[in-house]
């Protein structure tokens, strides 16, 4: 049996999971009006690159594009930039645009992603205090690098530990600045963090951790970071990477909780009829367990547009489900370092492959003698075995025997 | 019918997901490069746009007129 096929689709977010739905939807055979609104005045791009070839300046922006004007002109995908959707009635199934205007859907997805917190400072208003998360973004970051430019970061996660990256090898002074005795740990484990830390320092950055960000001093332009210690860090350029919010304050008032994402099942239904939620916007239920939140990662919103795309077309009995095994890979100078699954607490870490001091290595995540995730570093033809040995819960002596 | 599949070697970072996606038609060598084959059937059609979306470097294209 067939599902009752919605006439109009519109997709709420035109990133890459809004996009990846829209295609999956027309490769599916979904032949109705198909609808997806965007906030940005863009065609869908790419957010990766933003941290590294473009600050490496290595690409130019228009690489960055995620599908060419032909190829959504051809699948009958009408993106319409520019439009912010302020408002769901998901009884009336029906959305209210910024313009005032309202819009019918027969389903709905949603795939808004997400925004960058609020900075934890008063930058008054100076100038060369940047986030990271648009395109407009990375290119101001990309001019702001100019020779001789000291550079801070605010927060040693995967996007800043990045933009440290690319400003080194732009050979620009950094600082990295974060609340934490030992950040990345949480994600990857002290080995993990500690090689990564490691290697930053070995490429000349300073950290500043256990110190948070009281204020910036400066006249018209930042000149320094303020810590809570009363120490200065000299900046030109200050870059702030504490993290992301799920873009859901258009959902709310409902009586649906949207604060940690669109709460989803794990095929990608929603508390309202008929409406779908993917990527970064979206909490579907945790792998191994846990409370539902957002996964922000590009693997994650790619996968999950291609179940809902499938799933929007199925009649409720005959919808899937996949078994999340969350993947995240991030670049620092040249070396690719990719996690599959995700570190708990209690697990094990084990080192399965290769040499921690040589940046190349393979760290298991260990659980009950299987292991559950991985932490690659320097060998990126690892993945498809690792990714096979992971789903079929190997123990870490097969690993080591696989690589 | 058959289709004719590229990858842009100058694009392609090895990020693995085609090889994981469409293992028939996707592989790496043992000295780590990728390897495809260039013509792929009907039916493995599927296999290489699911490759495709999965590609973080959009590095792959299939023409279908081949
Ligand atoms: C700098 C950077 C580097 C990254 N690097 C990596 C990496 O190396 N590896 C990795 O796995 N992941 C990486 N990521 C994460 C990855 O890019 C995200 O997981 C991915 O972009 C999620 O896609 P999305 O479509 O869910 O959300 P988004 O890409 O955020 O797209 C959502 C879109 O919806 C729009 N929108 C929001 N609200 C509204 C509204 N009310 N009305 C209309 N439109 C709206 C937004 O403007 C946006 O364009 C990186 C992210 C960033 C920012
Ligand atoms: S998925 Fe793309 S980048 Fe990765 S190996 Fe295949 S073609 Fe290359």
């Amino acid at each position: 049996m067939t599902a009752a096929v919605p006439s109009r689709v519109v997709v709420v977010g035109a990133g890459l999971a809004g996009l990846r739905t829209a295609q999956g939807l027309r490769r599916a055979g979904f032949d109705g009006e198909l609808v997806v609104l965007g906030e940005e005045p863009h065609l869908p791009y790419d957010r990766p690159p933003l941290s590294k070839q473009l600050l490496l300046g290595s690409w130019d922006a228009d690489r960055v594009r995620l599908a060419a004007p032909d190829v959504l002109a051809g699948a009958e995908i009408a993106v319409r930039t520019g439009e912010r959707v302020t408002g769901l009635d998901p009884a009336g199934h029906r959305l209210t645009l910024a313009s005032g205007e309202p819009l019918d859907y027969g389903a709905l997805v949603v795939a808004t992603g997400a925004t960058p917190h609020a900075w934890p400072f008063d930058a008054r208003g100076l100038a060369g205090v940047h986030d990271l998360r648009r395109l407009e973004d990375a290119l101001a970051l990309a001019d702001a690098f100019t020779a001789g430019a000291r550079v801070a970061v605010v927060g040693a996660g995967f996007i800043g530990t990045e933009v440290a990256s690319a400003a080194r090898q732009r050979g620009l002074e950094v600082t990295v600045v974060d609340a934490s005795l030992h950040p990345l740990e949480a994600a990857l484990g002290p080995v993990g963090a500690g090689a990564l830390l490691d290697l930053h320092r070995s490429r000349g950055v300073t950290f500043r951790l256990g110190r948070r960000v009281t204020g910036l001093t400066g006249t018209g332009r930042v000149e320094a970071l303020v810590l809570d210690d009363g120490s200065r860090v000299p900046a030109d350029v200050v870059i702030v990477g504490i993290g992301v919010r799920p873009a859901t304050d258009w959902l709310a008032g409902h009586g649906v909780d949207v604060r940690h994402g669109l709460p989803a099942e794990a095929t990608g239904t929603t508390p309202f009829p008929d409406v779908w939620a993917v990527g970064d916007v979206a909490a579907w239920p945790a792998a191994g367990g846990g409370p539902p939140r957002p996964v922000e990662h590009w693997t994650n919103a790619v996968e999950q547009a291609g179940l809902v795309s499938a799933n929007l077309l199925r009649a409720p009995a005959e919808r899937r489900h996949q078994e999340p095994l969350p993947y995240v890979w991030t670049d620092h100078y040249g070396i690719r370092v990719q996690q599959l699954g995700e570190l708990r607490a209690g697990d094990e870490t084990t080192l399965v492959h290769g040499s921690v001091a040589a940046l190349e290595f393979v760290l298991g995540y260990c659980r009950d003698g299987r292991v559950t995730g991985t932490l690659s570093v320097g060998l990126p033809t690892a993945f498809p075995k690792l990714k096979a040995a992971v789903r079929a819960g190997r123990s870490p002596a097969d690993l080591s025997a696989l690589l | 019918m058959t289709a004719r599949v590229t990858v842009d070697s100058e694009v392609c970072e090895l990020h693995g997901q085609c090889v994981e996606a469409a293992p028939e038609v996707f592989s790496f060598a043992a000295g780590g490069q990728l390897q495809y084959r260039e013509t792929v059937g009907d039916d493995e059609v599927a296999a290489v746009e699911d490759a495709q979306f999965l590609c973080p470097t959009q590095a792959i294209a299939l023409s279908r007129d081949a």
